[in-house]
């Protein structure tokens, strides 16, 4: 392995001039990663000892097999993979190089798409192989003297396109250079290297794949029909970014995200985080809105106040309102209303700080016979995007009539000035309209649901299928045998994936026994690995019509995991004591092995609990449980707990995964909320449990209360109906949900409860360190503190929550990813030491540091009048002397994670005329031992109470 | 703006090093004529020299021991060493201390010191390039000082640092890396005895993972073990050959 330096010159942020030395390792290890290289099977041979870690590595990469003449390896430059990433990420490119060289390029231009890239490499069926180009001795180059570093990075793609050549040449492979830059080919041509644009290559493809073409982005060359409208229509230019930040610093313009109206193509709104600019930007019109697209970040000029105008209220019921082939804008004006004057703010979009461009789903516009179309010629059509906020896309394809009546994907690729429409390109079919299995997918993509089949990695990572029949010691450690207990589950009918099983029994001295056991996932999905990263990618499980899109593979949701009857399941158990009333006497939590002896329907729980006849275990079980939950539910409804409602239907389909033939309303029964009753309490008892363990980042879930005025709306109408409606605690509320019915009406009770969730705050997941403890509270569940625990198979908070508990009853370590740290803060007594001009010097005896806390701005004058011989720091009846003891909060200034800060802040007294100041003190690594650590983080959830009041005082 | 990463799915760092490969040493001892033990250490872009003076009479009565020699121990960066910050800090007075308070301690436990009582031995550790793993350098260069002083040792002293970022441990870090905020473990070894002589680690790591740093910064010191073997009997054999055939 050979070695150099990389030097280059840096500014700091003072602006002085620093020279950087880097160590630099060239190394002649790298494999070129074709499947039949001999050379290369040295090197591994060399790199991995043994066959095993030899096949290890490989499965890391996908191999490329381009052999002989017809196939060809291809080597991209990086506005290739920039500009054609749609193409590439279509299945028949294969066997492709990618240089670092490119890789990092595309990394630093376009993060979105350099992602992408990654996810066609990590696909072993697509053969992207990556290069280390930049590490290897045959191929690093270093910048010449008067080269630009594009001109660097062109060469250092020849240099390994000629490597490639050599190198495989005794495989008779053909390396192909593939670039849209007239230079780099010319140069590479010199050289001797085959190289060719992407156009002709998708061309030369075409024969075998003619879907290729359409995929095409063509950025570049202009579109001829578009110069016809040029005269009659035109956008206002773009303003360059340079001028644009000139602006955006002086204040001139306002930078933001742009939000279309959903019922009103003409209309947007921009806020921005500007402390000038409160309101939103109403932007109105075509013109105004200057091609900006919904989600892109925007720069907007206000316009002269007398031109402001307020939103139109108009909903434009469609698109047709203005006739497609009229570029014109003058119709688009008239549609906007006129009210001058008093509106709030309004303006026009000048530039386009950043696209958010992303594949739509929709499909084309087509008048007249489909049969006349002649195949196989280039057409226009216009894309019309499902979501109404997107304006209609131009695009051209050679299969007019293989595109006319399908669900498409189309990508936008630019938005000429003189063009009424972006043009873009085809990037999938679908399938047909209408289609149930298209529709779907257009459900899914929308909502940006990821639900492409699991990886191989992800796969991987699946225990073998007959794990549970030999469970070793290993998998016992700290798991309870709970075997012996009549554990039943109760689910809606054709439930395959069950989370929950409970148990329940008398115990000798009257009280009752109860416990909750649900799938123990996070047993199978490991923290870090394949399938956890793809399950908190997913984040839940997603139920359509006809089936559902699972967060963890088959295997484990419908078998491994799920408490099916009469096989032994991993599970985590809640188990409380109780007494007759419902009262929790005693908690335990542990890991356990169960075997469920049933897996019931709601109905047949119900039916088994009604029928006086039946008196066998399991039912007479399930009526002590439901007994049990009516007390439970009835402090909960006393302590002000809601009954909310969203809209919840059941499909009925004819056969399984058929078309939905009717739709009804989903029955509630007595055992319905005897299950969910007992998982609230699961999820309140863990929730205590991990906060407790966890004050600073436990992972809990809130609903916040919402705010008096929230309701007036609802309410008013509430009591036109004539209904008293009161709002002020949660119980009123309930109190005047139950009274609100008409008895001709059943709906309405539920119609108003729907409204009522309609008119709070969406509850949220929160990291316990994140707010004060009061805070914590669920509003709709009337409990102080709540998490999800129950479902870890289809929600993912659910296995955080489970790490969460298993490292709080000891059974495994917390990783280093839950070390939180948002919040920590501490308020500590503080000694003045020293007093200087604009600052003091304080000592926090419990931790034994000082630190400097400034009474002003740094650079700023301060109206402290410092007393040099008495030692004291004044500003009316405020005075600093040494020795004065004052409050601070100390914190971790993490916002650059390798160059953490603890600053010191004061709080009381209180500093007049100035935003608390910050000041760094050394983290004092030396003398800091683990137990203090400990101690700073015990403190903290004291403090955050504290912390609160007083900042409110600040 | 993308973050930085600092190794990529091929497994390359920054530098172009695996994740278990330390950098590249070069070694010199017997560099100062006028001390009694020299080296001059290189760990990658990290200089380092080191002068043993000893073992001699205590300067201070003092603090003179009566069954064994005492160990000083002075550590000093140039001021030039490192890009950043010129001027030395109080942040690196601290380090100083901590460094030179970590080889005292270190050299104690390995020279046999009872063999020399009522005398001190001096360690004097200047670095004059900073670029990480300053601690484990500055080990490894006192351990060829003192072999070349021909002080009595029980073993070889090897140091070697470890970290674990983005879910892989790394072995020696050089500064860039070290400022990712990772575990930054420092272990040293008597590597023929098997012997830990410290193990320090600058931030929490769960416990499974730790192992596995553990053993990675092991196998980096058995890796420096092998290479200041080589050197030392590079450096014995060419003392022989100058005594046999002197060339001046
Ligand atoms: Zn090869």
């Amino acid at each position: 392995m050979s070695h150099s330096n990389k030097e280059y010159y840096r500014a700091t942020r003072r602006g002085k001039i620093i020279k950087v030395v880097r160590e630099v390792y060239l190394r002649d290890d790298l494999i070129c990663g074709h499947q039949k290289c001999q050379s290369c099977l040295e090197i591994k041979k060399r790199l991995y000892r043994t066959v095993e870690e030899r096949e290890r590595a490989e499965s890391t990469y996908s191999e490329l097999t381009g052999e002989g003449d017809s196939q060809k390896i291809l080597i991209l430059d990086t506005n290739v993979v920039l500009h054609q990433i749609d193409l590439l990420e279509d299945p028949t490119i294969k066997n492709v190089v990618i240089l670092t060289t490119v890789l990092d390029e595309v990394k630093s231009q376009n993060f979105p798409i350099y992602n992408r890239l990654r996810e066609i490499i990590k696909n072993q069926q697509r053969q992207f192989y990556v290069y280390s180009n930049e590490h290897s001795k045959y191929t690093a180059i270093t910048r010449d003297n008067g080269e630009t570093s594009n001109d660097r990075n062109d060469r250092a793609i020849r240099v390994a396109t000629e490597w490639y050549r050599a190198h495989l040449k005794k495989l008779n492979v053909n390396v192909l250079l593939v670039t849209n830059d007239r230079d780099n080919l010319a140069k590479a041509k010199a050289l001797g290297l085959d190289g060719k644009t992407i156009q002709d290559l998708v061309m030369e493809m075409s024969d075998v794949n003619p879907s290729l073409v359409d995929k095409l982005s063509s950025p570049d060359d202009d579109d001829h029909s578009n110069s016809v409208d040029a005269k009659k229509f035109q956008f206002a230019e773009h303003r360059p970014m340079s001028l644009l930040t000139e602006q955006l610093k002086q204040g001139q313009i306002y930078q933001g995200i742009i939000r279309t109206d959903r019922s009103n193509y003409l209309e947007a709104l921009v806020k921005t985080d500007s402390p000038l600019m409160e309101q939103e930007i109403l932007i109105q019109g075509l013109e105004s809105m200057n091609r900006a697209v919904d989600g892109d970040i925007v720069a907007v000029e206000l316009l002269p106040k007398a031109e402001w105008s307020r939103p139109s209220g108009v909903v434009l019921l469609d698109t047709e309102a203005i006739e497609d082939d009229d570029d014109s804008i003058a119709k688009d004006a008239s549609s906007v209303s006129t009210a001058v004057g008093d509106g709030q703010p309004t303006g026009r979009v000048v530039g386009i700080i950043k696209r958010n461009w992303k594949p739509y789903c929709g499909a084309v516009e087509f008048k007249g016979d489909i049969n006349s179309v002649v195949t196989n010629q280039q057409q226009q059509l216009l894309f019309v995007a499902i979501d109404r906020r997107i304006p209609k896309i131009r695009i051209r394809s050679r299969q007019v009539s293989s595109v006319v009546g399908r669900r498409i994907v189309v990508a936008i690729d630019s938005w000429e000035r003189h063009s009424r429409y972006p043009s873009g390109h085809f990037v999938k079919d679908l399938g047909p309209l209408g289609d149930r299995e298209t529709e779907s997918q257009v459900l899914l993509l929308q909502f940006d649901i990821p639900h492409h089949p699991f990886g191989a990695s992800v796969m991987k990572c699946l225990p073998p299928p007959d794990i549970m029949d030999h469970v070793s010691p290993a998998d016992m450690l700290g798991r309870r045998d709970l075997r012996g207990e009549c554990i039943f589950s109760v689910d809606p009918p054709g439930c395959t994936d069950i989370d929950d099983a409970l148990h329940c029994k008398r115990l000798p001295d009257g009280n009752f026994e109860v416990g909750v056991h649900i799938a123990d996932v996070s047993h199978f999905v490991r923290e870090g690995a394949a399938i956890d990263e793809e399950a908190s990618h997913r984040g839940t499980t997603v139920y359509l019509v006809d089936r559902r899109i699972d967060m963890l593979p088959g295997e484990l949701s419908s078998n491994l995991c799920s408490l099916m009857s009469n096989v032994d399941r991993f599970s985590f158990s809640v188990i409380w004591k109780m007494d007759p009333n419902g009262n929790v006497l005693d908690v335990e939590y542990t890991k356990s092995l169960i075997r469920s002896v049933a897996s019931m329907t709601y109905e047949q729980a119900q039916i088994k609990i009604d029928d006086a006849s039946q008196n066998d275990i399991v039912a007479t079980n399930l009526r002590l449980m439901l007994a049990l939950s009516k007390k439970l539910k009835s402090k909960r409804f006393d302590a002000g707990a809601l009954i909310l409602a969203s809209p919840q239907v059941k499909f009925k389909t004819e056969e399984v995964g058929g078309d939905p033939s009717d739709v009804e309303l989903y029955q509630m029964r007595e055992t319905n909320s005897m299950i969910e009753e007992f998982m609230l309490l699961a999820n309140i008892w863990v929730a205590k449990k991990i906060h407790k363990h966890f004050p600073g980042c436990a992972l809990l879930r809130r609903h916040p209360t919402p705010k008096a005025s929230s309701f007036e709306l609802l309410s008013k109408l509430v009591e036109q109906k004539g209904f008293d409606f009161r709002t002020d605690t949660s119980k009123l509320l309930a109190e005047s949900l139950d009274l609100c019915v008409i008895p001709d009406d059943p709906y309405f009770n539920t119609l108003l409860r729907i409204m009522t969730t309609r008119c709070m705050f969406p509850a949220q997941y929160f990291s316990s360190g994140s707010v004060p403890y009061e805070e914590y509270f669920h509003y709709g569940l009337a409990s102080e503190i709540y998490t999800h625990f129950t479902s870890p198979i289809r929600r993912y908070p659910d296995v955080i929550v489970h790490r969460l508990l298993a490292s709080a009853i000891g059974v495994t370590s917390v990783s280093l990813k839950m070390d939180n740290k948002t919040g920590r803060k501490t308020t500590e007594n503080a000694y003045i030491i020293r007093v200087k001009a604009n600052a003091f010097v304080v000592l926090v005896p419990r931790y034994g540091f000082e630190g400097t806390v400034y009474v002003s701005e740094p650079n700023q004058p301060t109206n402290f009048i410092y007393d040099c011989t008495k030692q004291t720091l004044s500003n009316g009846s405020l005075t600093f002397r040494v020795f004065d003891m004052v409050t601070v909060e100390i914190f971790v200034d993490d916002s650059k994670a390798h160059d953490q800060k603890l600053m010191i802040n004061c709080i009381n007294p209180v500093l007049p005329n100035i935003k608390p100041k910050y000041d760094v003190v050394e983290k004092t690594t030396a003398t800091k031992t683990p137990k203090d650590e400990k101690k700073k983080n015990t403190t903290n959830s004291k403090d955050l109470n504290n912390r609160n009041l007083k900042k409110q005082k600040l | 703006m993308s973050k930085l990463s600092y190794i990529t799915p091929e497994g390359l760092r920054i530098d172009g090093r695996r994740n278990n490969e330390i950098r590249r040493l070069n070694m010199k001892m017997g560099i100062f004529n006028r001390a009694d033990g020299s080296a001059y250490y290189e760990q990658g872009n990290t200089k380092i020299t080191v002068a043993v003076y000893g073992p001699r009479e205590v300067a201070s009565n003092q603090r003179m021991l009566h069954d064994r020699a005492i160990v000083n121990c002075e550590y000093s960066q140039a001021a030039f060493s490192s890009a950043t910050d010129r001027k030395p800090t109080r942040k690196s007075d601290k380090q100083s201390y901590e460094i030179a308070s970590l080889i005292k301690q270190a050299f104690e436990s390995t020279i046999q010191i009872t063999l020399f009582p009522r005398s001190q031995i001096d360690i004097y550790v200047q670095v004059l390039q900073a670029d990480g793993g300053l601690k484990a350098a500055a080990l490894n260069a006192a351990t060829l000082a003192v072999i070349d002083a021909g002080l009595p040792m029980r073993d070889f002293i090897c140091a070697c640092s470890a970290t674990f970022i983005e879910g892989v441990p790394l072995l020696d870090m050089n500064q860039m890396e070290e400022r990712s905020g990772g575990a930054d473990l420092l272990l040293s070894i008597q590597p023929q005895l098997g012997g830990v002589i410290s193990l320090n680690m600058e931030s929490k790591v769960p416990q499974d993972m730790f192992e596995s740093v553990l053993e990675l910064a092991n196998l980096g010191c058995m890796k420096i073990f092998a290479l200041l073997q080589t050197e030392v009997k590079r450096h014995s054999a060419d003392l022989l050959s100058n005594q046999i055939n002197p060339k001046s």
